[in-house]
């Protein structure tokens, strides 16, 4: 059945297989009533799963190999390569963390962990999905984990209804993928992204060859309908944006980060934006990219408003969880700028911007899983901005990690948050979006008031009375300061992360051309 | 050498400035003094290398501001005019250093003092050695800075303060006319160097500059505001009334800053940039007029002061007149000269008023003092050199240089030039006048003071006696020695330092003019000396009664209120400024408008947004479904929007909507 080619294709097979081995494994086990609590065993499973896949992964060494395999449906190239092995190791982090809060606020659901390996399988194949189709596919495994972990708390009426709320607001999102990709169909008659590569930079160049460029436009409307084209593109856009909660389609990622429980936001809010935002490279930038004068403007437009949005609406937020939410927003913001501007800085910067904010993200969410209120009655895990007020007395470290971090992500200076930033508004100065620029930067301004504001309620808010925290574990304590530093050996060697966004970026580029 | 010529006494200065206190006050004079006796020996070499032996030093240090357009060096231009200011100020600074380690022996703050004076003297070598405006104004505001530290030394004293404030506000008119030159000339020239500038400068002579929007000769407009920078440094009249005040601070640095240097960097400004000023004559005439106007005001108002530093303050202020108007004659040579003597001298009087007021428990006024003469013999002869030589008594220094002023003067044929000559001499007969009234009221007359204060008078001890007699040999030798060298007939001493057209010079000129306006000055200079020893010891009867007299006792008045200058300034233009800067600039400007489109104002507007942003979160699902969307369809009609009317909207209109939504505020809530 697998030919030699096919054969690339291990580590996803392996991870599907695993987990339906999982799943048997959980079945039957829990139901024997000796064995009750399966859960911390299956999340060092899928621990271990997701490490033979890295293992797997790595072993595969495609570099500069540009396989398509399955009718050219999937793709295995270093861009997708190296997001899936960094996906792989920003989640087996993100499992270590979660194991407590899952403890504490139990959830002792086996399907839980199989549930975030099936959300993971989902984002493995967006990364190397070549055909709309596939990316459908893939989404829609991703999405469905991803609703089910958000109501997975059963107990609590904001998780089911974060849970509902996704489910439909994601449908509704699908179908306008949906929408998109059969228009895009009807009009060129693929939905594989290298046969729509081919077709439209084809027919760009010979045209542009042969009657010049002012021709062109005129040209192009008799062979191909390119407003249908961008009509089709703009609904496969807003559906993607949606995934990634920018500006005018933000509103779910509130309410939704909100109600779930913690580690699925936690999730929710890490992972699955790379996936994303590489399926939106390949679309827009390797397929599309002859129409690229027209979809920036779109993507310019929504990312401004969605730094204002993001900048803005943190102000006004008491409970730290929706602010982070509104933090990411902002920077889906940012990173949708160095997208706009379609070059190749852009793209590299984009890319630098995704991996520092995984990071960053990695250790701001983990730090907030691992505070746990000293509350006797009720498990309160929503917290409040003032609940941070003692912090700095009680755990002092940690609140050193939390601030350092904060102001990484606020974008100030020694700290490499400060370096992928100005990254990001030196390449939107290089495409001559002057004003974008401006008011990017104000925003940013802005948005650290909202990230300061914490550091000062932590260190500087003179109260006696405040809540108390459990001290965390040291194996845990461990991984954070590992993770902290690894954010600041960042900045005294940030050519890490440039040399590995470069690599992906140059080797992108000359399969686009 | 030459760097450490420059960087020695700021050495000297970080050390007793920094490490003062581990250094203690004996630790911090000696490092300065030897700083600065070292520089002194350096600049004395440096003075035999470029002046007497004829080799510039051009010293491209490293670059400062090197942008495309603007490209500042430090550098380091000696030449003749340099070195000779090099060595007076090193010298005049190394005796005062001396001077002040006994002066000041008894005040805690001794090392932070002797700190200040040798940042002070850096900051002078900076600004006579730079060979650009830029560097220049970096030493123009050291000193400045300086000197306002310096005033201040004493800063628990409140006049010390008022005056360091009216020092520094009156400077600042001076160096706001300064920068303003120096910014004409970057705009006009694209260089701030010297040689660039004097070397384009006779290309550009024709060259109109609209300046606030009138038009006006380039060359006429930059002298003009380079020269009100002169006149604020120089205290010139009409920004002349901080000098005077500035003798709040220590004597020391009044004899100094005050008298032998940083107030002649005016002079030295206009010297240095004779070849622009020598391209325009009516700035020449302003010059004139308005140095022969300060060296008559000042002498006047010097002749009846009762404060013994102010009355030389005032003479330093009318010997500055005699260098200004000498430098408008076009004769910057012989105002460099009268410079140089002047240094010594004024010195030696400041300092000899500081040994004086020693002596007297601190007292200033002259009527409370008297018959020191048996008392503080040494310090009295002291005196009497100094004001000899201020007088221009024949044959010493003063003379040979004042003199020759007064002869250029009349020897220009001009209008301005006789204005200056008339003021002149008749301030060369005040001047002798109250210098003679100063010794007598002094040293001469009968004791006036109290008895425990007269009974303990004492002359000083070494380090003031040294000084003291220090700077009387160059007061008493230099003009004779250094006359036929620095303003000597086709002398080549000052090389190419100084630039005056040939149509400007008039040195034979005012050789053959006539005998009786040659010596007049002097015989004024005797007979004022001579009438003010005679009307002091015997007319007093005729003193009082004139002074009592109606129109005396307004004479009296006018003179002894310094011409009404600081009434006038406070009472009309200063308040002025303060009602505006109340009512206008504070009131309506910084707590208005800033801060209602500024702090208050945006941070308002920004929360109320935020709070816009945040009411979108309505927890409906039907809400969210309907702005997914309205978003959608908005994108799509963008692109509609585009196609039908891409070519003629303009984008950066909706720049202009994003800014008014923040202006737009809803009144429902």
């Amino acid at each position: 059945m697998l030919i030699f080619k096919e054969i690339q294709l291990l580590p996803e097979i392996f991870l599907g297989i695993s987990i339906i081995y999982l799943i048997i494994h959980g079945t039957f086990i829990s139901v024997n009533n000796k064995y009750l609590l399966i859960q911390n065993s299956i999340l060092y499973l899928s621990i271990l799963i997701i490490a033979m896949f890295c293992f797997l992964l790595l072993n595969n060494s495609i570099e500069y190999n540009n396989f398509q395999i399955f009718n050219n449906t999937i793709i295995l190239d270093y861009l997708s390569f190296s997001s899936k092995a960094w996906i792989a190791l920003i989640s087996i982090f993100c499992f270590l963390m979660v194991q407590r809060y899952l403890a504490v606020q139990k959830i002792n659901y086996f399907e839980y962990s199989v549930l975030i390996l099936f959300a993971l399988l989902g984002i493995f194949f967006i990364c190397s999905s070549n055909d709309l189709i596939t990316a459908y596919l893939s989404i829609e495994l991703q999405s469905l984990s991803f609703y089910i972990m958000a109501a997975m708390k059963k107990d609590s009426a904001f998780s089911a209804d974060a849970g509902l709320k996704y489910f439909i607001l994601g449908a509704f999102s699908s179908s306008l993928f949906l929408f998109g990709s059969s228009i895009l169909y009807g009009v060129s008659g693929t939905t594989n992204f290298e046969d729509l590569k081919n077709l439209f930079f084809l027919t760009y160049l010979e045209y542009e060859s042969i009657y010049g460029v002012d021709n062109y436009s005129f040209v192009k409307h008799v062979f191909i309908d390119g407003g249908l084209i961008q009509f089709a593109l703009v609904f496969i856009f807003v559906s993607l944006l949606f995934k990634l909660a920018v500006a005018p389609f933000h509103l779910w990622s509130l309410d939704i980060y909100e109600g779930s429980p913690s580690s699925s936001t936690f999730f929710f809010a890490v992972v699955p934006k790379l996936a994303i935002f590489i399926l939106i490279i390949r679309i827009f930038y390797s397929s599309f990219f002859e129409y690229s004068i027209k979809w920036r403007y779109y993507i310019v437009v929504v990312a401004m408003l969605t730094v204002i949005v993001g900048s803005f609406g943190g102000l006004e937020q008491k409970k730290l969880k929706s602010l982070l939410a509104y933090s990411s927003i902002s920077h889906m913001g940012y990173t949708l700028i160095a997208f706009s501007t379609g070059t190749f800085e852009g793209m590299q910067s984009m890319l630098c911007y995704l991996f520092l904010y995984m990071i960053a993200g990695l250790c701001i969410w983990s730090i907030f899983l691992l505070l746990q209120l000293k509350y006797k009655y009720s498990k309160k895990q929503n917290k409040d901005l003032t609940d941070l007020n003692l912090l700095s007395k009680s755990n002092n470290i940690l609140a050193l990690f939390f601030s350092t971090v904060l102001l990484s992500i606020a974008g100030l200076p020694p700290m490499v948050g400060f370096l992928v930033k100005i990254g990001i508004f030196l390449v939107s100065i290089e495409a001559s979006m002057y004003f974008v620029a401006i008011l990017s930067i104000l925003c940013s301004v802005i948005s650290t008031f909202y990230y300061i504001r914490i550091v000062k309620i932590m260190y500087f808010e003179n109260s006696v009375a405040g809540k108390l925290y459990y001290p965390i574990q040291s194996n845990i304590s461990i991984l954070v300061v590992c993770l902290f530093y690894f954010l600041l050996f960042l900045f005294v060697n940030p050519t890490l992360i440039y040399l590995f966004s470069y690599k992906i970026t140059l080797l992108l580029t000359m399969t686009v051309v | 050498m030459y760097l450490l010529l420059v960087f020695l006494p700021l050495i000297g200065s970080c050390c007793a400035g920094l490490f003062g206190r581990k250094l203690g006050p004996y630790g911090a004079s000696c490092v300065t003094v030897t700083c600065l006796l070292i520089t002194f020996f350096l600049s004395l070499f440096a003075f035999y290398e470029v002046s007497l032996l004829g080799c510039c030093v051009y010293i491209k240090f490293i670059p400062w501001i090197n942008s495309e357009l603007l490209n500042v060096d430090w550098g380091f231009l000696f030449d003749s005019l340099t070195v000779v200011m090099c060595c007076v100020v090193t010298f005049v600074s190394s005796i005062v250093h001396l001077y002040s380690t006994e002066y000041m022996a008894h005040d805690p703050h001794l090392p932070r003092f002797m700190s200040y004076l040798s940042l002070f003297t850096f900051f002078m070598l900076i600004l006579v050695t730079a060979d650009n405006f830029i560097q220049m104004f970096v030493g123009w505001e050291g000193v400045g800075l300086c000197s306002y530290l310096l005033i201040n030394f004493w800063f628990t004293r409140i006049q010390a303060n008022k005056a360091a404030i009216k020092a520094m506000v009156l400077n600042r008119i001076g160096d706001f006319g300064l920068v303003i030159g120096i910014l004409i000339i970057f705009v006009e020239y694209k260089a701030v160097d010297y040689a660039t500038v004097f070397a384009v400068t006779p290309i550009l002579t024709n060259k109109v500059f609209s300046f606030l929007s009138f038009d006006f000769d380039l060359t006429s407009i930059i002298c003009f505001f380079l020269f009100i920078g002169a006149v604020g440094k120089s205290a010139q009249l009409g920004l002349h009334t901080w000098l005077p005040d500035a003798m709040e601070g220590p004597t020391p640095v009044s004899a100094l800053i005050h008298a032998a240097t940083m107030v002649t960097a005016g002079v030295f400004l206009i010297a240095r940039t004779s070849p622009l000023f020598e391209y325009t004559s009516s700035v020449l005439s302003l010059v004139t007029v308005v140095g022969a106007c300060t060296a008559f005001f000042a002498a006047t108002v010097g002749l009846l002061q009762n404060d013994l530093k102010r009355v030389i303050a005032y003479s330093t202020c009318s010997q500055l007149g005699y260098m200004v108007f000498a430098c408008g004659l076009s004769n910057y040579s012989v105002g460099v000269f009268h410079l140089v003597n002047h240094a010594f001298f004024k010195a030696l009087l400041f300092l000899g008023a500081g040994s004086i007021i020693h002596a007297v428990a601190d007292e200033q006024d002259m009527r409370k003092m008297g018959g020191l003469k048996k008392l503080v013999p040494f310090t009295y002869s002291m005196m009497v050199i100094g004001s000899l030589a201020l007088i221009g008594f024949p044959f010493l220094t003063g003379f040979y240089s004042k003199d020759v002023i007064l002869e250029v003067a009349y020897g220009k044929y001009t209008l301005e030039g006789h204005f200056s000559y008339i003021l002149g001499t008749m301030g060369a007969f005040l001047t002798a006048f109250y210098s003679t009234r100063l010794v007598y009221l002094t040293f001469l007359c009968r004791p006036n003071g109290y008895k425990p204060v007269i009974c303990k008078a004492y002359d000083s001890s070494y380090q003031i006696c040294i000084s003291l007699f220090l700077l009387v040999v160059p007061s008493v030798l230099i003009g004779f020695y250094a006359k036929d060298m620095i303003i000597g007939f086709g002398s080549d001493f000052w090389g190419n330092a100084m630039f005056t057209t040939t149509e400007n010079m008039n040195r034979i000129d005012s050789e053959f003019i006539t005998h009786i306006f040659k010596i007049l000055p002097v015989i004024l200079s005797l007979l004022g000396a001579t009438l003010s020893f005679l009307l002091y010891s015997f007319g007093s009867r005729l003193l009082v009664q004139l002074k009592l007299s109606v129109l005396g006792k307004k004479i009296y008045h006018f003179f002894n209120k310094k011409w009404f200058f600081d009434k006038v300034y406070n009472e009309q233009i200063g308040q002025f400024f303060f009602t505006i800067s109340y009512t206008i600039t504070y009131k309506v400007i910084d707590r208005g408008i800033i801060e209602i489109f500024g702090p208050m104002g945006l941070s308002s507007i920004i929360t109320k947004k935020a709070s816009y942003i945040a009411k979108m979160q309505t927890g409906y699902l039907y809400h969210y479904t309907f702005l997914i969307l309205t978003g959608l369809t908005l994108i799509l009609g963008l692109r509609q929007f585009w196609v039908f009317a891409g070519s003629l909207a303009d984008f950066k209109i909706f720049i202009l909507f994003f800014m008014l939504s923040f202006f737009l505020v809803n009144k429902k809530t």
